[in-house]
């Protein structure tokens, strides 16, 4: 079983490399290391050695690896679907074990697929009907990110300017100085009395 | 007692020095359609035990590797991937037909460098005594003649550390799904090798050379009278297929 899972990781990471020739020529560079994913709360895990026909994927090996991402299953499909690796790093849903400049480009490689759809489709369907598809799908989902973004901006308008449900984001920036000058003047109070109490012990 | 000039082809009784010859007719004749074959004959889960055996082989970086009887090379490829630059892989088979498919998909493959090519006997290795870190032989010692033989060389080519990887067929556990097994070997598998390969009589041989070989504990055995210490076997599929290992300490 847990043969057919690294079998089908590898099939689809090596399918996807294929419709990107460029990325697969610079896996090159990575022939023959060892890269490790810890999918944390899981206890899966997964090593990925890139040769010179694509990425071999294993559930075991007993030579340590020269890198280990360690992350949940959700961070990696997020890393997968384009986000910034350092992004992840640094909000510490990402840990990096090894040789960690490898994990950055080799999290980046993989993040950044340029995969060509519509000249896949063209394959099979001819220029004329994939180049009409992918346009028809690019609008759809420039529509879908428009729709998207005008309902995050009004349901926000919504509720901080028409039922006054939440501050507005200037309120919202006031109100915490005011609690950091107040927190600030409260300290430098403690201070003073701490001060005062021991003058007076002194005495 | 049987007769020491006489070994199995199959369930027929041949003459040692002819075994050779008819396992070679055999492999001439379906290297052209070895991997199509295989896929059909196990439904593609032979990719899954050798990707296992792969996973318990211990390859490392900078190994020297033997892989005997590698038939089309899906052994040596990850191999070849594992062992990186500063590696080596020895592809071998006694069959000429079988090495040249072999050869030519490693380098469609891009697979160079690191990888040479050997028509060897897997009973006669000519290797000076301990140097390699993993002898591997998948799906190839029942169709060697003396396989006492044939694990004595291996011990000796090892190095001490090294390891002994065989993966083949062995014998199922009783039960429903032997019988399965069974039909499916004998009945489907020659009438299948006939439809693709145009042979059945090959695919016969092949059916009946997994019966005939010996069952996971009698390799294990041998094994151990070859010398191979912290000797082990891994049933796959409800022990159609068998990975044994054994360490030169």
């Amino acid at each position: 079983m847990s043969a057919m899972l690294s079998a089908s990781v590898e099939a689809v990471l090596n399918r996807l490399l294929s419709l990107d020739p460029i990325s697969l020529q610079r896996l090159q560079a990575y022939h023959g290391k060892r890269i490790e994913l810890d999918f944390k709360g899981t206890g899966m895990r997964l090593f990925l050695v890139p040769g010179s026909d694509g990425i071999a994927v294993y559930q075991q090996l007993e030579e340590a690896a020269d890198c280990t991402l360690s992350a949940t299953p959700l961070v990696f499909a997020r890393m997968g679907m384009g986000a910034e690796a350092s992004d992840q790093l640094f909000s510490g849903q990402l840990e990096i074990r090894g040789d960690t400049a490898l994990g950055h480009s080799f999290g980046r490689l993989l993040a950044g697929l340029h995969i060509d759809w519509e000249e896949q489709l063209a394959a099979i369907s001819g220029d004329l009907i994939a180049h009409n598809i992918a346009s028809g799908v690019r609008s759809g989902l420039q529509w879908l990110s428009d729709t998207h973004q005008r309902l995050d901006k009004d349901l926000k308008e919504y509720l901080q300017e028409e039922v006054q449900a939440m501050p507005s984001d200037y309120e919202l920036q006031e109100w915490l100085q005011a609690v950091d000058t107040l927190r600030d003047d409260v300290e430098r109070l403690q201070a003073r009395v701490e001060r005062l109490q021991a003058r007076r012990s002194a005495q | 007692m049987s007769d020491p000039e006489s070994t199995h082809f199959g369930y027929q009784k041949v003459a040692k020095d002819d075994k050779q010859n008819r396992v070679k007719a055999v492999f001439d004749s379906v290297a052209g359609r070895y991997d199509v074959m295989n896929d059909l004959m196990s439904l593609g889960i032979h990719r899954l035990w050798k990707r296992t055996a792969i996973e318990m082989s211990g390859v490392r970086k900078g190994h020297q590797v033997l892989d005997l009887a590698a038939g089309t090379g899906d052994l040596s490829s990850r191999f070849s991937t594992l062992v990186g630059d500063d590696g080596f892989v020895l592809m071998s088979d006694i069959n000429a037909a079988m090495l040249q498919q072999g050869r030519e998909r490693m380098l469609d493959e891009g697979h160079s460098g690191n990888i040479a090519y050997a028509q060897i006997n897997a009973e006669q290795l000519p290797f000076a005594e301990n140097s390699f870190d993993c002898i591997s032989i998948g799906f190839g010692l029942r169709n060697v003649t003396d396989k006492q033989c044939a694990l004595n060389a291996m011990f000796a080519a090892l190095r001490p550390g090294g390891r002994a990887l065989i993966l083949e067929f062995s014998k199922p556990a009783p039960g429903p799904f032997k019988t399965l097994y069974d039909t499916w070997s004998f009945q489907v598998l020659p009438r299948l090798g006939k439809l693709v390969a145009s042979d059945s009589d090959s695919y016969q041989y092949l059916a009946e050379s997994i019966r005939m070989h010996p069952d996971q504990e009698t390799l294990k055995g041998m094994m151990q009278e070859a010398g191979f210490e912290r000797c082990d076997f891994r049933n796959l599929s409800n022990g159609i297929v068998a990975i044994h290992r054994g360490f030169k300490i």
